[in-house]
């Protein structure tokens, strides 16, 4: 029986491939180690936090920007009504420290304008507006209505500068469902859960903007929810500083903007009339 | 023979008195000067209330956060005026009146509201 060398046994795809391959594949390698990239983890594909991050720092670097929201609220979330809500809201925003916004919600318009110095809320339905002073960035006075005044410009968290930092301390569990379709536009499914609000948030694939959110609120019998669409994302709109200055029209009235304080004085004094 | 029934007694010697003494010093301390605070917060525009008690040292006893908004509105105010009203200036001042009550309109949290008041 003929006997075979050890060089002739050995298979024809385990020899060592062309000297140009095998330098291509060395050199690679070596730059590679060079960059650093052989020592980096691979990037998590589809994190939830980092999806997050991304749609926040889309919209963070808009400076002039708006966009569509239908937001639907359950009778338990609309104040002092017991009816379910269901408005259009339009919202336009300059960086730093301007921005507007319209919800029409069929029987009542109202309106939301921040000049940089003064807050304005006007019910277009009523022909009543209410004018304060306040001064800052959006974050700052988005901040400072919400403590003063108990409210807050709809979805504010989506026009402030940092949106991460404004959604994030609230989520307690961060969960990526998949990718799925709404309205014709491909996301990235997440879901937020919260102490106040269980969120799921559809992100779009290819621009990383929100494009749905739906809020179960906890603490509340049947779980009201708040539904919100957006759409029409300008990111360079073109909008004039006009466009952030409120002038009331002629046949509107002006009356008080009530603070939260205020509003707790009448209750306290029948409280102590209780006793 | 009479069956013998021990007693148990619980004695508390001198230090742990003292030491009882001190445990409910501190919790009825805790209880005095423990402080309850109620901050108003939005999430995606729907108030939310978080009471807070703090101990006497600041620390945090105990925190709730619930959904506020959907509520009903203090003691005279409405959100809605009743059919029938009729807009006013009195004053100079928009009011508006029906079935003989007088209400003054307001924004509050956004939104206009209706105080009853006397003219």
């Amino acid at each position: 029986m003929q006997k075979h060398s050890r060089a002739e046994q050995q298979p024809v795809h385990h020899r060592w491939p062309s000297p140009t391959l095998f330098s291509f594949v060395v050199s690679s390698l070596l730059l590679g180690l060079a960059c650093g990239c052989g020592t980096e983890k691979p990037a998590v594909v589809n994190d939830p936090d980092q999806l997050l991050r991304q749609m926040s720092e889309k919209l963070a670097q808009a400076k002039r920007f708006s966009f569509k929201v239908n937001r639907k609220l359950d009778a338990a979330l609309v104040e002092g009504r017991n009816i379910p809500e269901n408005a259009q809201i339009d919202i336009s925003v300059s960086r730093p420290s301007k921005f507007r916004a319209k919800s029409d919600s069929g029987d009542n318009i109202r309106q939301f304008v921040f000049d940089g110095q003064n807050l304005s809320v006007y019910d277009e339905t009523m022909k009543l507006y209410a004018t304060v002073p306040v001064y800052g960035t959006i974050d700052e006075v988005v901040a400072k209505i919400d403590e003063k005044y108990g409210f807050t410009p709809p979805l504010a968290e989506f026009i402030l500068s940092d949106p991460y930092g404004a959604l994030s301390p609230r989520i307690k569990s961060r969960v990526y469902k998949g990718k799925e379709t709404v309205g014709v536009v491909e996301c990235h499914h997440l879901s937020l859960g919260g102490d106040v609000a269980d969120s799921e948030l559809w992100i779009g694939v290819a621009d990383l903007l929100p494009r749905k959110l739906v809020a179960t609120f906890k603490g509340r019998e049947g779980g009201p929810q708040l539904q919100a669409g957006f759409s029409d994302w300008n990111l360079a709109a073109t909008l004039d500083d006009k466009f952030f200055t409120f002038v009331p029209p002629q046949d509107a009235a002006r009356v008080e903007m009530v603070t939260e304080a205020q509003m707790k004085e009448p209750q306290a004094k029948v409280a102590a009339r209780q006793k | 023979m009479k069956p013998t029934i021990s007693r148990c007694r619980w004695t508390i010697s001198a230090p742990e008195r003292n030491k009882a003494h001190l445990v409910r010093a501190a919790v009825l301390g805790a209880v005095l000067l423990s402080s309850v605070s109620v901050v108003l917060a939005q999430v995606y525009g729907v108030a939310r209330k978080t009471t807070v008690v703090s101990g006497p040292n600041g620390t945090v006893a105990a925190s709730k956060t619930t959904v506020v908004s959907g509520g009903s509105l203090p003691h005279g105010y409405i959100a809605v005026l009743p059919g029938g009203y009729r807009a006013v200036t009195v004053s100079g001042a928009r009011y508006y009146t029906v079935g003989g009550v007088y209400y003054r309109p307001q924004i509050y949290q956004g939104r206009t509201v209706y105080v009853a008041v006397r003219l």
